[in-house]
């Protein structure tokens, strides 16, 4: 137990020698560290923004049912009591035909030829219709499904769906291809950082060859060569990190109006502020995790003893 | 104690450093291996440490096999088994007294410990005040001896020196072949390979001469001639 500890607390003071004493390495691995650090906060960033756009798009699109004459209130009441029960639909309101009518007259205001057309009309021309909130444009499909195989089909005169289906399948469609791409750049990511970490960590632990040549030769244990160079891949991923929150914390806190301007539900200041704890501690974590294997397979492939 | 029989071994599958060796090395004894560069001198030190594995024949250690040895078992023969070569092996960014206590923090002593084994090996070796001096700073035959005394620290049973005054002026070989007898004094078995001349003559010991990877001469301690 004591020959664990005394090994252990060497790697701790041996791994901090090497960052010292082998500064333009050190250097150039916390460069890594940083840029690794850089892209993944991008690739998180990138995943917030489409989803902030999808919702921002998702907004702004509504799912109205407009009714023909012939149907009553009572199967009115009826449908938005079904519909209401449509798991992800958030809100289903009803607009009458004077409520429709009052709004009309509203916007009418502002615009002389459709306010002189109401008045020679001298009827409400406008029906009964049903606002539909859903969490996503999916519920829209099957709410349209639902009432076009129902026996209400009759009394619907028509879905404003059909008017914004190709606007909602364009945005449900980008949105998704964004996750696929956003995934298969994750991948391509991890693939570098795991070349890039694993080449440093190889020219730099290989211009420490002749070390461990000699302690191999002095019959030290794997786990005695190798702690100082994983305590050392720790320190450098830390301080990386670290200077790299430093760095980005600066980014927000410049960029904080900014982002707004583009889509006003993006703020990164906000999401890292609401995030911080848990986003940092799993990419920090991923990225030591990605070192230490790189270490590791470095020391295994090239330095076994 | 070291027991070949019939070794041979061939690198990159057509060079062949040592070609169906047999001799055996008793627990105590001085032995010179002498050649040529390139007779198989270092090859055979290699073997015997482990650093490489031999393509045919057998190789034992007190009578134990260590022909082919797992990496745990190759790490405790070092540790007995210890070698000592021209180009000194030391960390030259740390100090004498950090080289020193490399054996120890291997065998997981503790700071005191140490400190106490390093003191008392440093002052064996008249080290004691180039202690706090990086091992780059040393003269060569400073090192050597840091070398020897670092090895020391493990109590081993062998020393394979290989080359250990190719670096070094008359003067500091003298010295190192003088604590090498020393040692050899205090029980510890040594092989020395070399092609100093002055070295072989000097130490009345046996000597095995080696040519192409064979032996070509094996003369008891007494009955050699002098080159």
């Amino acid at each position: 137990m004591r020959k664990i500890f005394n090994i252990f607390k060497r790697g701790i003071i041996e791994g901090s020698n090497l960052f010292v004493n082998e500064a333009s390495l050190t250097f150039i691995n916390i460069i890594t560290t940083l840029v690794i650090a850089f892209s993944l906060w991008g690739l998180v960033f990138t995943f917030y923004f489409s989803n902030s756009l999808k919702d921002y798009l998702q907004n702004r699109l509504d799912f109205s049912i407009y009714f023909k004459n012939n149907i009553t209130s009572e199967e009115i009441e009826k449908i938005q009591k079904i519909i209401s029960s449509f798991p992800g639909v958030k809100k289903v309101t009803l607009i009458t035909q004077e409520m429709a009518f009052e709004k009309l007259q509203k916007e009418s205001q502002v615009n002389p030829v459709i306010e002189r057309a109401l008045k020679e009309l001298k009827t409400n021309p406008l029906v009964d219709y049903l606002v539909v909130e859903a969490e996503n444009s999916e519920v829209y499909l099957k709410i349209s499904d639902y009432l076009l195989k129902s026996p209400f089909n009759s009394k619907i005169d028509y879905l404003s769906y059909f008017e914004n289906k190709k606007i909602i399948e364009r945005a449900i469609s980008f949105s998704n291809n964004l996750k696929i791409l956003m995934l298969g750049v994750i991948l391509v990511v991890c693939l570098f950082s795991v070349l890039i970490i694993f080449n440093t960590i190889y020219i730099s632990f290989y211009s420490l060859k002749e070390e461990i040549e000699i302690l191999q030769l002095l019959g030290a244990s794997n786990w005695f060569i190798r702690l100082p160079f994983l305590f050392y891949v720790f320190y450098f991923t830390f301080v990386g990190y670290v200077l790299f929150l430093g760095l980005f914390i600066i980014f927000l806190e410049k960029t904080k109006n900014f982002w707004s301007l583009i889509i006003s539900n993006f703020s990164p200041y906000f999401f890292v502020l609401d995030n911080f704890f848990p986003l940092n501690f799993y990419i920090f974590s991923f990225i030591i995790l990605l070192n230490l294997i790189s270490a590791f397979l470095v020391l295994q492939k090239y330095f076994k003893v | 104690m070291i027991v070949f029989k019939n070794v041979t071994k061939i690198f990159n599958g057509y060079l062949k450093a040592v070609d169906n060796l047999s001799f055996e090395i008793k627990s105590g004894e001085f032995v010179i291996l002498i050649g040529k560069s390139g007779a198989g001198k270092t090859t055979v030190l290699r073997l015997i440490n482990k650093e490489i594995d031999p393509t045919r024949g057998e190789i034992y250690y007190k009578n134990l096999k260590i022909t082919y040895l797992s990496s745990g078992k190759r790490r405790e023969l070092r540790r007995k088994i210890i070698t000592v070569f021209q180009d000194f092996k030391l960390l030259n960014k740390k100090t004498v007294y950090e080289n020193l206590s490399l054996p120890l923090e291997i065998l997981g002593k503790s700071k005191r410990e140490i400190e106490k084994e390093v003191l008392r090996v440093a002052e064996k070796f008249n080290l004691k005040e180039k202690l706090e001096q990086l091992a780059e700073t040393l003269s060569g035959g400073e090192k050597q001896k840091v070398v020897l005394a670092r090895g020391i620290l493990y109590n081993p049973e062998v020393i394979l020196a290989d080359e250990p005054t190719g670096n070094l002026d008359p003067l500091n070989s003298l010295e190192i072949i003088e604590t090498l007898k020393k040692l050899n004094n205090e029980g510890i078995t040594i092989v020395l390979a070399t092609h100093n001349r002055e070295v072989v003559n000097q130490l009345k010991t046996r000597v095995i001469t080696l040519e192409n990877g064979r032996i070509i001469k094996d003369e008891n301690p007494g009955s050699y001639t002098l080159i």
